[in-house]
């Protein structure tokens, strides 16, 4: 039985045919226009999936593109800076070589105000900013991370004040990865660790056992209290003696001899700690007795017992200060003794057992002071603020120097932890642009269209469609009717 | 005699012959229609004499050509391809609606996750944190538009449901119409071939609505399952119904029945099957994606703090049903669980310290959680009675926050000494825990020899033990660990002294905070009212980055940028995954849909054809049959004619 073909048949066949054809058609346009071999997951479900995770993975790849080239760009100007400090240290020392060798004031307060403006290069730097934030101040990039005062104490450190953060700031830079940005700049300028307390003076104070909380340099000063003599001489403190007498210790660690040489107590001669004799009168209320130290007491010798002649001990009390004489504390004459700065909340334990004489000692915290402080020490030592002798002068700017040298290795360790960060980012930037390369190629290669195969398809759908018509119009002429006519 | 009605029933014959071809020609593109064939047969014969002659011709019966099983399986497949072509074009539009252009799901999400990787360089620059607000906008308007879509597409869908409903019950009005009429001329001995060609044409029509199965008998009764259910017998309309389901789905009805149709093809199902199943699901796939984002971001965001700051005041976006019923039952928009929640308060001198307080969700109702965290010292807090909103508020000069930051000073529970112990760092351990810190020997910090704090863990193992005598300088920090220090100031400590500090890991064990949407990046409860919170948007110095409130501080960044390769959503897959695997899944159905829909058009143009090649009108077949009956009228003409002239020759002999 053969298949009987109806004009229905011929127009639904047409009608199938010419809108498969255009169909594809529309495709292949679609595809060449675009350049996509396709848009939405119903075209292609499997490469859609494909194509849509490697779009995710170019999307991290940007930013981790981005967060690369921002955090280069904050390490760049970190590490410029910190070339900058390392310069200003380099340059500190050798100034500081210049003044040991130095015997000229001129010359020495001539580097000294060289040190000034290293010390302002160096504030400069501490307070450096990129893009408006600042870079040492750990997470607390909006505000100057330090802040600089004149010493509060004469002989004091610069007072240098942290608004920083501890924490440094991190930046992702790829899966897993993170690189520190903003640096603490305590980590950069700060001190390297507590050494031990440097005490250089003339009154006997000592160091104590322990572990002193003062940070830079302070002067310990050791004022007169009250001078009291054993009994039997009749001799009292003069007039001065509280002001002015320099002796200080418990009893027996000065002694006074008296020689009444009248034999009724009213001229004789005082010698202190066998020192050269002074004579006296009973008239004398306020006779300054020196022994060959320079140590003084002022004494009264208007009640001299008569006919006394022997050694007396006396004693003499006497304060403590770091503050400048703000607050004090007598001394104790114990081994630990500490001594504290109530403002600064800041303390010193020194070894008061030895302390004979009234006067101003130094004190040195070496390690404590933070870049900036050393260089304002360093120019106040050029200066020899202190009044130091040649030798302790010369030691002092040697402390200086090594203090410059510990510092130094912080400008040091930051530049080379960021150095490394730096080529860390700088390869895994280059990884970054070729996986996003690869990134690209591959979806690329999933979706984009292959040209030539998508014009052959096109040129085939459409030559198609022309059939589909051609064989259509020809079909559909073709009738019963037309040979009726 | 001749015989004038021989011709005449030629000529009559050959007539309606040439009527039937004429109608066949005229309804060669009907709907429905079938070619009729005239079958003639010979008139009873006349005696005439010894002969029986032929008495004419008469037409027997004008045959409808069909092919019953041919229009059965036209009926059955007419019904899939509507079907799934119906299924395609809805598919079609919820695919749009969740890749929308070049602003899809899956690209804001890719893009927020590189915002906010990008802000991890750039924590400091107000336009890095708007782009992740911006960005976090654009994500939440996406999502919003895409679960808006869903719904308004899923209320067309339901409105051209009943739309369909009532067409087809008018169709079925006009079924039980041609039945009686089909009924009535076979009964008066016509034959209802007009009448069964328009009830094919709709059946054929109800068949693209809704899935039917057909047997026809020859008396032209017709016999119509619609699933397991006979319709439409002989004169009785069936009606069909719209029935709301219990749980939110409908389903059709067939006249008083209490129970659902079970149907299978046609658009009406399609357009069922689309409501009641595929848009939920991907609505529901959509709410999950954003359920599970806000609950995970809002999670890490609560607990950590802006450039703002701590707070003074907070007001939580989500609420729960019933503020006096346990958490649990209080329909809460994300599930919580027993556990603490760290509450660190800052006092008016910026000291920091940790109130905890424990949280069981099928036990506290949030009034008791409210209470607890009024009894701390410095808050209050309390249920808005209007909207359900829990608000916290601190006193004067106080502040507080979720980021469970170490306390400034410990708890000096049992301490003589003068010495204060401060903490500083932040903890990095992986769990909440305490610590105890028992000081060894008396004397004062920095200067006395053997004085040591030994450090204890919870559960009274000894961890650490430091020197706080001589050697250590009184208010530097000593390092514990895990990211802590601890300094001591200069002063006394006396043996037997011991403090305590809580460390905090996981500030909300409970979830408690992002299911009543405190301090949370997002707010809504799902796709379609997800949102960036208000006062982020006015405030992006609430962006919580960090824990410390410093611009530069990254630390809850990196815990927000881990989210991206998290594997949270269900089947182990991150949040891009899973919008891939939802766009895959549509993209895939259509895909099945479109091969199924191209298979079943073949099938259905090739079953019209066996149709048409059955029963179809050819319109040179039908020219032949008209020269053919038209020269049989000619024929039949001169037949009449010769009788006639056969008459008239008679007739002659009377003139």
């Amino acid at each position: 039985m053969f298949y009987r073909v109806t004009a229905g048949s011929f127009a639904q066949r047409a009608i199938h045919f010419s809108a498969l054809h255009s169909s594809n058609i529309l495709q292949y346009q679609q595809q060449i226009a675009s350049g996509l071999r396709f848009q939405r997951p119903s075209e292609e479900p499997i490469s859609f999936r494909q194509v849509t995770s490697l779009k995710t993975r170019f999307a991290e790849l940007q930013a981790d593109r981005n967060t690369i080239d921002r955090t280069t760009s904050v390490l760049n100007a970190s590490v410029s800076q910190i070339q900058e400090f390392t310069n200003v240290i380099n340059r500190a020392k050798v100034l500081t070589q210049q003044g040991i060798q130095s015997l000229d004031d001129d010359e020495r307060n001539a580097l000294a105000l060289e040190v000034d403006g290293l010390l302002n290069q160096l504030k400069a730097i501490g307070l450096a900013q990129f893009n408006d934030k600042y870079l040492y101040g750990g997470t607390r990039s909006e505000n100057p991370p330090f802040e600089f005062a004149e010493p509060i104490r004469n002989d004091g450190t610069l007072h240098v004040q942290y608004h920083g953060s501890t924490t440094r700031s991190r930046a992702s830079v790829g899966d897993s990865i993170s690189v520190d940005t903003y640096y603490n700049g305590l980590e950069i300028f700060g001190s390297r660790g507590r050494g031990a307390t440097v005490l250089l003076g003339q009154t006997g104070a000592r160091l104590g056992s322990g572990t002193d909380t003062i940070i830079g340099r302070a002067s310990l000063l050791v004022t007169h209290d009250t001078t009291t003599y054993s009994g039997g001489s009749g001799i009292q403190p003069g007039t001065d003696s509280a002001s002015a007498d320099t002796v200080i210790g418990p009893p027996g660690s000065h002694q006074l001899t008296i020689v009444d040489t009248s034999g009724d107590g009213s001229t004789g001669t005082i010698t202190l700690n066998g020192g050269p004799p002074v004579t006296y009168t009973s008239s004398d209320t306020n006779l300054r007795i020196e022994d060959s130290s320079g140590q003084l007491v002022y004494v009264d010798a208007t009640n001299i017992t008569a006919g006394f002649s022997g050694t007396i001990d006396l004693g003499s009390t006497g304060r403590l200060s770091v503050d400048d004489g703000e607050s004090d504390m007598i001394i104790d004459f114990s081994t630990n003794q500490i001594v504290e700065d109530p403002l600064l909340g800041r303390a010193v334990t020194v070894d008061s057992s030895q302390i004979r004489r009234t006067g101003t000692d130094h004190l040195e915290f070496p390690g404590t002071s933070n870049a900036f402080q050393v260089l304002h020490e360093l120019a106040a030592d050029l200066r020899n603020a202190r009044q130091l002798d040649g030798q302790g002068f010369a030691q002092a700017l040697n402390r200086r120097l090594g203090e410059l040298e510990a510092i130094g290795k912080n400008a040091f360790e930051a530049m080379g932890e960021q150095s490394t960060s730096l080529r860390t980012l700088q390869s895994l930037g280059f990884r970054v642009d070729d996986l996003m390369l690869s990134t690209e190629t591959q979806i690329s290669e999933v979706q984009a269209t292959d040209l030539p195969e998508a014009v052959l398809r096109l040129e085939n759908s459409q030559a198609l469609l022309q059939y589909t018509y051609a064989v259509t119009a020809e079909l559909t002429s073709l009738g019963l009717l037309e040979f009726l006519r | 005699m001749p015989n004038f009605s021989l011709g005449l029933s030629a000529l009559r014959s050959s007539q309606y012959a040439l009527e039937v071809v004429s109608n066949n020609l005229a309804n060669a593109n009907t709907d429905g229609h079938h070619r009729r064939q005239v079958h003639f047969q010979e008139l009873p014969p006349n005696q005439l004499g010894r002969f029986r002659i032929g008495s004419g011709v008469n037409i027997h019966y004008i045959e409808r050509i069909r092919d019953q099983i041919t229009e059965a399986s036209l009926t059955n497949v007419i019904s899939d391809v509507s079907h799934v072509d119906q299924l395609l074009v809805l598919e079609r539009q919820i695919e749009a609606t969740l890749l929308n252009g070049n602003s899809s799901v899956g690209t804001e999400l890719d893009q927020l996750f590189a915002e906010l990787t990008k802000l991890t360089a750039a924590p400091d620059e107000p336009a890095q944190r708007a782009a992740v607000i911006e960005t976090g906008q654009r994500l939440a308007g996406v999502l919003r538009q895409a679960a808006s879509q869903l719904s308004e597409l899923k209320s067309s869908v339901r409105f051209q449901i009943t739309q369909e409903v009532g067409l087809l019950n008018q169709h079925m009005d006009t079924l039980s119409e041609l039945n009686m009429k089909i009924q009535n001329l076979t009964a008066q001995g016509f034959q209802a071939n007009t009448e069964l060609d328009q009830r094919d044409a709709l059946l054929n029509e109800i068949a693209e609505m809704i899935g039917i199965s057909r047997n026809d008998f020859r008396t032209g009764e017709l016999n119509l399952m619609i699933g397991s259910a006979s319709i439409q017998q002989v004169n009785i309309s069936n009606q069909f119904t719209v029935t709301e389901l219990p749980d939110g789905e409908i389903g059709l009805v067939l006249d008083n029945s209490d129970r659902p149709l079970k149907l299978e093809s046609g658009r009406i199902v399609a357009l069922l099957e689309v409501f009641n199943e595929t848009i939920p699901k991907y609505a529901a796939k959509l709410d999950q994606l954003a359920g599970e984002l806000m609950r995970e971001f809002d999670s890490i965001h609560a607990t950590g703090i802006g450039t703002d700051g701590s707070f003074q005041h907070l007001v939580g976006n989500r609420v729960v049903d019933n503020a006096a019923i346990p958490l649990a039952e209080a329909n809460a928009v994300f599930p919580m669980q027993a556990g603490e929640l760290t509450v660190s308060v800052i006092d008016s001198d910026g000291l920091r310290r940790s109130e905890v307080i424990s949280i069981d969700p099928t036990a506290d109702s949030l009034d008791d959680v409210t209470a607890r965290l009024s009894a701390i010292d410095g808050l209050s807090a309390a249920v808005n009675p209007s909207t359900n909103q829990l608000q916290i508020l601190a006193a004067q000069g106080i502040s507080f926050d979720f980021t469970g930051s170490l306390e400034t000073h410990p708890r000096l529970n049992s301490f003589s000494g003068t010495s204060l112990p401060t903490f500083s760092g932040l903890y990095s351990g992986a769990t909440n825990q305490q610590l105890t810190f028992d000081v060894e020997g008396s004397g004062e910090v920095g200067i006395s020899d053997n004085l040591f704090i030994n450090v204890y863990s919870e559960s009274g193992t000894l961890v650490n033990r430091i020197n706080i005598g001589n050697g250590y300088e009184a208010g530097t920090e000593i390092d514990l660990g895990d990211g802590i220090q601890l300094s001591l100031g200069r002063g006394t400590v006396a043996a037997g002294d011991q403090f305590t500090t809580r460390l905090t890991a996981e500030p909300d064990q409970t979830g408690f905070l992002a299911a009543l949407g405190l301090n949370s990046f997002f707010s809504g409860v799902g796709a379609s009212s997800i949102e960036i919170d208000s006062d982020i948007i006015k405030h992006p110095g609430r962006l919580a980055a960090g824990w410390s409130g410093d611009s530069a501080d990254t630390h809850n960044l990196f815990r927000l940028t881990a989210l991206e390769d998290s594997s949270e959503m269900p089947g182990n897959l991150t949040f891009s995954e899973y919008v891939n695997e939802i766009n895959n899944e549509i993209g895939i159905q259509i895909n099945t849909d479109s091969a199924l829909s191209s298979s079943l058009h073949a099938l259905q143009v090739r079953i019209e054809q066996e149709r048409d090649s059955y029963s179809g009108v050819d319109l040179n077949e039908e020219m032949v049959y008209l020269q053919q009956f038209q020269k049989s009228y000619e024929a039949a003409v001169r037949v009449i004619q010769a009788a006639d002239d056969v008459l008239n020759e008679l007739f002659t002999i009377l003139r």
